[in-house]
C-alpha cells in the first residue's frame, strides 16, 4: 500500500493538493490585474487538474502498467494501474503547454501595442 | 475515396504539406488549401446523399477495434448533416477570406485546422477525443485571431483564450470523474451504463462537462465573452467563429444530452433566461 509514516494515503494527499492549487489558480485568475499573473494562474490551475487526475487514476497497491518480468501476464488487470488516466494526462499536459505558450503571445503583443501588462489598461476586458 | 475518415486525411495531409506547396508558389498553395475543402466537402456532401437515401450510418473503429478499445467515430444522418454544414460554410468562409488568407500560409494552415476540428467535435463518440478536438479547433482559432495584430483584436482575443481554457479545465475535471464512474470514455458506453452516474460524484462531474461545452457554445449570458470577438475579428473569421465552432460544440452537447436526466435541459434554459434578465 502506498501510505505515508501516518498511514494517510497517498492519492488522497494528491488530491487535495491538486484541488488546493485549482483553486489557488482560479484565485490568481480572478484577482490579479496583471496579464502575466493571470497566466500564472491559469497555468497553476491546469497543473492542478493534472494532480487531480492523476489521483482519481491511481489504485493503491498496483505497480506501473508494462508487462515484464515483474507482472504475471494472466494477471495483469489485477496488478497494475489503469493505464489511461496517465495517458489523458500526458495528452493534456501538451494542451496546457500550447494554450500558455498562445497566452503568453497574446501577452507580448498586447504589451507592444498597450506599452502595459496590466488589465486596467484594456479596457475592452471588462466587457 | 467517400470514406469520412478521408476528411481527416485530406485536411491533415494538406495542412502538413501546405507549407511546402506555399513556398512552391503561393498560387500552387492557394490552389491546394481551397481544392480540400472543396473535397472534404465532396465527401461530406455524397456521404449525406448517401444516408439521405437510406443507407446505413458509418462508425469508423480505430486500430480495427471495437469500442471501448478503440476510439470510435460516427458518421450518421445527424453528423452527415452538421459535418456538410460546416464544411460548407468553411468552403464558403475559406473563398470570401481567400486574400486575406492566402498572404501568410499560416492563415491557410489554422483555417483548416479549424474546419477539421469541428469536424471532429460532430463525429467522434470518445469523451476525450472529444476534449482532443475541441482543444484542436479551440487552439487554431485563437492563433487565426491573433494574426490580425490590431489592438482591439487581440485584447478580445486574450478574454476569448482565458475563456476557452477555463472550459478545458472544467471538461477534464468532467472527464475524469466520469471515467472514474463509468470506467470506459466511450459516450456510447455511459448511455449504455447511465444509472452509475446517478450519485452526486456523477451529478458533478456531468455538471462540468456540460458547463465546459455551454462555455464553448456561448449560448448565454448573451453570446458574453464571445461578443468582443465577433466584433473585432474580420468579418469572415468572426463567421466562422460564431457558426462554425458553434456548431460543434452545439454537436458536443446534443451526444452529451441523453447522459443527462430529464430535467438537464430545462435547467440550462433556465439559467439561460436568469443571465439575460
Amino acid at each position: 500500500m502506498s501510505l505515508t509514516m501516518d498511514g494517510t494515503s497517498i492519492p488522497i494527499i494528491v488530491l487535495a493538493s491538486g484541488l488546493i492549487v485549482v483553486l489557488v489558480g482560479l484565485w490568481g485568475m480572478m484577482s490579479r490585474r496583471n496579464i502575466i499573473q493571470i497566466i500564472i494562474g491559469f497555468s497553476l490551475t491546469d497543473t492542478g487538474i493534472h494532480m487531480l487526475m492523476v489521483a482519481v487514476g491511481y489504485l493503491n497497491g498496483r505497480t506501473a502498467p508494462i508487462i515484464d518480468d515483474a507482472v504475471d501476464r494472466t494477471q495483469a488487470a489485477t496488478l497494475v494501474v489503469d493505464p489511461i488516466p496517465s495517458a489523458l494526462v500526458l495528452t493534456a499536459i501538451v494542451i496546457g503547454l500550447g494554450v500558455t505558450a498562445l497566452l503568453l503571445a497574446y501577452a507580448i503583443q498586447i504589451y507592444k501595442k498597450n506599452g502595459s501588462l496590466s488589465v486596467d489598461d484594456c479596457s475592452e476586458l471588462k466587457g | 475515396m467517400l470514406d469520412p475518415l478521408n476528411i481527416y486525411i485530406f485536411s491533415l495531409g494538406s495542412a502538413f504539406l501546405l507549407s511546402l506547396f506555399y513556398r512552391l508558389h503561393r498560387n500552387v498553395g492557394t490552389f491546394v488549401f481551397l481544392a480540400t475543402l472543396v473535397g472534404v466537402t465532396a465527401i461530406s456532401g455524397l456521404g449525406f446523399l448517401k444516408l439521405v437515401g437510406g443507407g446505413p450510418a458509418i462508425d469508423i473503429l480505430t486500430a480495427g477495434l471495437e469500442p471501448p478499445l478503440s476510439i470510435n467515430l460516427r458518421f450518421g444522418l445527424q453528423e452527415a448533416f452538421l459535418s456538410l454544414a460546416v464544411n460548407l460554410l468553411g468552403l464558403l468562409g475559406g473563398w470570401y477570406l481567400l486574400a486575406r488568407l492566402r498572404e501568410n500560409v499560416q492563415a491557410l494552415i489554422l483555417f483548416l485546422m479549424i474546419v477539421m476540428g469541428i469536424n471532429g467535435m460532430v463525429m467522434t463518440r470518445d469523451l476525450f477525443n472529444l476534449f482532443v478536438f475541441i482543444e484542436i479547433t479551440a487552439i487554431a482559432t485563437y492563433a487565426l485571431i491573433a494574426m490580425e495584430r490590431d489592438r482591439q483584436t487581440l485584447i478580445a482575443g486574450f478574454k476569448y483564450v482565458m475563456a476557452g481554457g477555463l472550459a478545458s479545465a472544467f471538461f477534464l475535471i468532467g472527464t475524469i470523474l466520469v471515467y472514474h464512474l463509468a470506467g470506459t470514455l466511450n459516450i456510447d458506453g455511459m448511455i449504455a451504463t447511465r444509472t452509475v452516474l446517478d450519485n452526486p460524484l456523477g451529478a458533478t462531474a456531468l455538471v462540468f462537462l456540460v458547463a465546459a461545452v455551454i462555455i464553448e457554445l456561448k449560448p448565454f449570458p448573451a453570446n458574453g465573452w464571445g461578443l468582443d470577438v465577433y466584433q473585432t475579428a474580420p468579418c469572415g473569421i468572426g463567421a466562422i467563429i460564431s457558426a462554425g465552432v458553434a456548431t460543434g460544440a452545439l454537436a458536443a452537447l446534443y451526444k452529451l444530452l441523453p447522459l443527462l436526466q430529464i430535467d438537464g435541459l430545462s435547467a440550462m434554459v433556465c439559467i439561460g433566461v436568469v443571465t439575460f434578465l
